[in-house]
Parts: structure tokens; C-alpha cells; sequence
């Protein structure tokens, strides 16, 4: 199960492409920002000090991969030394992943756009996110309802009355 | 002092005080524990419930709240692979491996005892070398702190035992994740975008709860209820060895030295003295390559320091008045409402206020041991549940607790958004460590660099003339080499 796989260098070059970008973003961004009295420390010297950092890690990086594969042309060593600290896994796009970000995704913008109460929103998330990650049956929905409805009052209670958070 | 203090400890361990203390504690353990709620947020709603009261038994609350808080974020970075709160980020690097292999009983354990020692240690500290202390740390300026965080910064280089290069690059990502906002300098708005709500920058709670939260939601969500991958406590629990600590002695030590000066800097926080207790052992140790997998040391200088910085942060508060957290803010507040001044002159006009932060400090964090302890098989019935009924109620609590910060929409789309940012990070096997620590270190840094600059009129120079501050700053260019000399040096280059 999971989505189509993408190539260790097709990640690489992406990966690239956007550090690029946002370095660029982040520059053209600072630049705009008029001096001040002061101006050796702008506010915007170190957003560019770091943007320029970041393209120069990045062309780094894509030269070392570069070289990494003229070295190796079957590919294999690529990312082959890669471990990631504190994480576990590489994570592809596979459908529950899809479901559950829509799904969530749907529910802020719901919230954003004030189209119905907290509670009511809150319940169908949770109720269709459920549902989403389950294997869809009676007992299976009225589990999820049930949960649904304990899960989304304890945190209403809790979050208003004891911690007084006024919730959208 | 001794027969003041053995008063004091008389005092707080009369059934009441003793009592809020133990509600304090367990309070301040539950919400630690639980991603998406703020323990600043319990200590300051309780605050007003203690405005009839003695001070001493305010106090009691509320510091038993502090430590509770600091401590029970171990339960989810070790259960969940999510930190309950900043200050036990690093904890969830090597406790959740841990506790996916089949150990979680022991990832709790030695957290739970190593932030009992930290704590104490912290303690000690407080209570024999307070003035002094504060004094030292009153001797930092601008030059300084940036110096001191610019060390923690370059402890990102040891971070990857893979491709440091990408590891740098996470931590520059999280640096431009930290600059958008109204700049504290000049007032004026940086990277905003056009946006009004980017004038307050990214949120950090919002941050944290999207890259480990979110993140390890949707990636839970992959795996589905069938895979078993939500980790239970078997019910034989196996009770660590006295060994098992004492060969961590040099580790607990060091750390809670570290947590300790970190919290008597203001403003520094929890979470730098987890970074850089954690990355330091690292950087000792002769198994780097374990940490990221289950190490014990990792999960022991996380915590330990961690708990250190409690006390220590309580030092420029009692001594000087100058709050090391923001939760020893609400503590100041706490005294200001009973008409009692912390500062240099509380030793004289109120010792019996001094003698009961000391006392309440250790009665908190040995009641904190007990109680988490004892609690750990009702901790982790608390989220014993299968994934496709956890990810969506957790998601949940994430909405709201991000939307509780600031009561704004805007946060809650801050946290989807980085949580999704998370996921690119694994699918691209960037460390996620180094981001977060350069979106927190990037703020303190950049505005004491600045004010530096400002206070030496443009002047570079001072940076190196400083002794302490040229110091600090050579610590950070070897810390920044270390790990490339140490990998020339393996057997196998």
C-alpha cells in the first residue's frame, strides 16, 4: 500500500529546487525592507546572511549528489548513508495520510470560515475521521459516533470551563 | 540557613501545603503529559485561586505545578513519539525509539528518575549558591547570550549522522521560520508577506505541535490500527537496576550543571537546556551513533536537564526578581498580588518566602517520582488506544490547543501547515531536530547579535575581546568541526 514512488534523485532535485526558492523568497523579501538609522544591523541582514547560506547548502549539496553519482552511476549508494535522527521512516503519500490531511484541512477552513457551530465541526471531524481510518460497519460507526460525541464534549468542557479558552 | 530551611521543610509538610503540593504536582504531570495544552496556561489559571490564600500554600500549588509540568511531557514523547511540551523535544529523539522496541518501561523510568536527580541537583543549587549565582549570570550581556546560543546553534552539526549538509539546511529552514514578524529592533515588519497576522511571526506552540504532532499523526495514520504500532505498557513492568543509573552518573551531572545555568539565564528556557544537555552528551559520548536509536544516555541528559532548569531558573527570580520562564512570570505575579517583593532584600524581609521555594522545590520533585511512578500503567491506559481512534481525537486537542494560544484561526492553519512541512522532511530525510532548534535559537540569537552591536557602536571587535563571549565563540567554531574531524578519524575512512 502506499503511492507511487518517487526516485531518490527526483527527491533530491526537488529538494534542491525548493530550499532555492525559498532562499529566494526569503531574500527578495528582506531586500525590500527599507534601512534603518542603523543601518549595519537592518532587520534585514540576517534573513538574507542566512538565505544566502541556505542557496550555498543547497547548490552544496546538489554538487555533492552531483559528484555521488558520476562516482556511482547505478545510484545505489544515493541517500544509502542517511539516517534520520529521531525520526523512523520515510514517509511516501499513501491514502490514509491524504484522507485524514483533507479531512483536516476541510475542518480549519470550516472553523476559518465560521460555516457552522465549534461542536458541530468538531463532531463530524472526528466522527468522518474515524470512519476514514476504520473498516466501515454498524459497529464501526456507531463506535465512531459514540467517540465522536465523548471526545469532542470532554474537550469543550475541559478547554472552556476549566482552562476558560474562548473556542470559536 | 540549615535550621531555617528544616523549619521550613515542618512547615510545607503539614497536611495542607503538602496536599497542594501533591494536587500541584499531578495537575502540572497530566497536562505535560498531554500534547496541545500549555502547562504556562495551567500555573497562570491557577494563579487566581490562590489570591485568598497564605503565600506559602500559593506557592505550594504552584511550584508543585511547575515541576509537574516540566516532568510530564516525558509520558507522551515516550508514548507518542509527540513532546507533551518544548522542553522534552529532545526527550521524544531517543524515549520513543526506545519504547518502540519493546521498552517503554525503561524509557519512563530513567526519564522520571533522571529528572528527579536534575531537579535535585537544581536544588542544591538554589539553595547554596543563590546570590552568587545570580550575580554571574547578571554579569551577561547581549555579547554573551548570542555567544552562549550561537554554541547551542552550532550543536546542530552534530545532530545527522547522515547528511550534515541536509541537517544544516533544516536548521536555515527553521531559521526563516523564525524571522517573520514585526522585528524587536526597529519595529519593523519582516517577511510578513503582506499579511497582518504574520506581524507576530509563527507561533511556537504552533510550530511544535505541527512538526511533531501533526506530523507523527498523519504518519500514525498510515499505519493504521492493525499494525500495533501505538505502544502499550506490558503488564510486568521491569524495574531498572541501581546500575542503570549509576553508570549514567557523569551524564546526570553534566546535565543537570547544564539545565541549571540554562535556567538562571532569563529568557533562555526549558527547551535550550534539553538541546544542549543532549547534543553535548552526544558530542562525549564514545556511541554517538546510538543516540536518534534508543539510547539511554539520550533520554537521561534530555530530562535531567530539563527538571535543572526549574531550580535554576527559580535563582534570579527569588534573588533578583527577574523571572528565568515564563512561568516563574506568573510566579512573580503570585508573590506581587500578596505584597511580597522577590528580589535581593526577600532574604531578610521574608526569609520564610526564600525557605519556602527551597523546600516546596524538593518535596515537588520527590513527590514528582512517586507519582509518576506509580502512575505509569494509569498514564498509559490514558492513550492505550488504537491509532484510528487516537489520530483523529489528538488532531482534535491539536485544533484546540493551538487555537487556545492566541485565539486565532491563523495558528491552528500555522500548525497544519508545518505539520505537512514535517512530513516533507521525512519523505526528504531531513532531521527534524535542528529545525525546531533553529527556529527557537534564531530570535534570541539575532536580537542579542543586534543589540550587541548596538551597545559597541557597530563594533566587531568586542565580540573577541570579551573573554567570556571569545570563549563561547570558540567552543561554537570547534563544535561546528567536531563531528567532520570526528568522522575523519573513524577506523573505516
Amino acid at each position: 500500500m502506499g503511492g507511487r514512488p518517487i526516485s531518490a534523485r527526483t527527491q533530491d532535485i526537488l529538494f534542491v529546487v525548493v530550499s532555492l526558492s525559498i532562499a529566494g523568497i526569503v531574500y527578495w523579501s528582506a531586500d525590500q525592507i527599507p534601512p534603518s538609522l542603523l543601518a549595519k544591523i537592518s532587520a534585514g541582514l540576517v534573513p538574507k546572511l542566512v538565505a544566502v547560506a541556505m542557496a550555498g547548502l543547497a547548490l552544496l549539496y546538489l554538487f555533492m549528489q552531483f559528484g555521488q553519482s558520476l562516482r556511482d552511476p547505478t545510484g545505489l549508494a544515493l541517500n544509502a548513508d542517511e539516517t534520520l535522527i529521531g525520526g523512523d521512516h520515510s514517509l511516501g503519500l499513501n491514502r490514509p495520510v491524504v484522507k485524514t490531511s483533507l479531512l483536516l484541512g476541510l475542518y480549519i477552513l470550516v472553523i476559518q470560515l465560521d460555516i457552522a457551530p465549534f461542536w458541530l465541526s468538531s463532531l463530524a471531524f472526528v466522527f468522518a475521521s474515524i470512519l476514514a481510518l476504520s473498516v466501515i460497519n454498524a459497529r464501526g460507526i456507531l463506535i465512531a459516533a459514540a467517540l465522536a460525541a465523548v471526545s469532542v464534549s470532554l474537550t469543550i468542557v475541559i478547554f472552556t470551563q476549566l482552562f476558560t479558552v474562548v473556542l470559536p | 540557613m540549615i535550621l531555617d530551611l528544616l523549619g521550613s521543610f515542618g512547615a510545607m509538610l503539614q497536611p495542607v501545603p503538602l496536599g497542594l503540593i501533591l494536587i500541584g504536582v499531578f495537575s502540572g504531570v497530566v497536562i505535560g503529559a498531554i500534547p496541545g495544552l500549555n502547562g504556562a496556561v495551567l500555573v497562570a489559571l491557577s494563579l487566581p485561586l490562590t489570591f485568598g490564600w497564605e503565600p506559602l500554600n500559593g506557592i505550594a500549588l504552584l511550584v508543585g505545578q511547575y515541576v509537574g509540568v516540566i516532568s510530564g511531557g516525558l509520558i507522551s514523547a515516550t508514548l507518542l513519539n509527540i513532546p507533551g511540551n518544548a522542553s522534552s523535544m529532545m526527550t521524544t529523539l531517543d524515549a520513543s525509539p526506545m519504547a518502540r522496541k519493546g521498552r517503554p518501561d525503561r524509557a519512563l523510568q530513567l526519564g522520571i528518575i533522571a529528572s528527579v536527580i536534575g531537579g535535585l541537583f537544581s536544588w542544591l543549587a538554589l539553595v547554596f549558591l543563590s546570590p552568587p549565582l545570580a550575580t554571574l549570570a547578571l554579569k551577561f550581556g547581549p555579547h554573551e547570550y548570542f555567544a552562549l546560543v550561537l554554541v547551542a546553534l552550532m550543536l546542530i552539526s552534530s545532530l545527522s549522522d547522515g547528511s550534515m549538509v541536509k541537517a544544516l539546511i533544516g536548521a536555515a529552514l527553521g531559521m526563516v521560520a523564525a524571522f517573520p514578524g514585526i522585528d524587536t529592533i526597529t519595529a519593523q515588519p519582516r517577511l510578513t508577506l503582506g499579511f497582518s497576522q504574520m506581524n507576530a511571526g509563527f507561533d511556537l506552540l504552533a510550530v511544535l505541535l505541527g512538526v511533531f504532532a501533526v506530523t507523527q499523526l498523519l504518519a500514525d495514520s498510515a499505519s493504521g490500527a492493525a499494525a500495533g504500532d501505538r505502544v502499550r505498557l506490558t503488564a510486568k513492568m521491569t524495574w531498572i537496576k541501581t546500575r542503570d543509573i549509576t553508570s549514567q552518573g557523569l551524564n546526570l551531572f553534566r546535565s543537570s550543571l547544564i539545565g541549571t545555568w540554562i535556567g538562571i539565564l532569563p529568557g533562555v528556557g526549558g527547551s535550550v537546556g534539553g538541546i544542549v544537555s543532549y547534543v553535548t552528551a552526544k558530542n562525549f559520548s564514545k556511541t554517538p551513533e546510538k543516540y536518534g536509536t534508543g539510547c539511554d544516555d539520550g533520554v537521561v541528559a534530555s530530562e535531567a536537564a530539563n527538571s535543572a532548569t526549574v531550580g535554576g531558573a527559580l535563582i534570579p527570580m527569588i534573588t533578583m526578581g527577574i523571572p528565568g520562564s515564563i512561568i516563574d512570570v506568573i510566579l512573580i505575579a503570585a508573590l506581587t498580588i500578596h505584597n511580597i517583593r522577590p528580589g535581593p532584600l526577600l532574604f531578610e524581609n521574608e526569609p520564610q518566602i526564600v525557605y519556602g521555594f527551597m523546600s516546596v522545590l524538593f518535596i515537588a520533585n520527590i513527590l514528582m517520582l512517586v507519582i509518576m511512578l506509580a502512575g505509569i500503567r494509569w498514564f498509559a491506559k490514558l492513550i492505550d488506544v488504537p491509532s484510528n481512534y487516537l489520530v483523529p481525537v489528538l488532531l482534535l486537542l491539536c485544533v484546540v490547543g493551538a487555537y487556545a494560544v492566541n485565539n486565532r484561526v491563523f495558528d491552528v492553519w500555522v500548525m497544519f501547515a508545518f505539520g505537512l512541512v514535517g512530513l516533507l522532511f521525512r519523505a526528504w530525510k531531513i532531521p527534524i531536530a535542528p529545525f525546531v532548534i533553529g527556529f527557537i535559537l534564531t530570535p534570541i540569537a539575532e536580537s542579542n547579535f543586534r543589540t550587541a552591536l548596538i551597545v559597541s557602536e557597530n563594533n566587531l571587535v568586542d565580540f573577541v575581546t570579551r573573554p567570556v563571549t571569545a570563549l563561547f565563540l570558540a567552543i561554537s567554531v570547534a563544535i561546528l568541526f567536531l563531528p567532520l574531524l570526528r568522522r575523519k578519524m573513524k577506523p573505516d575512512f
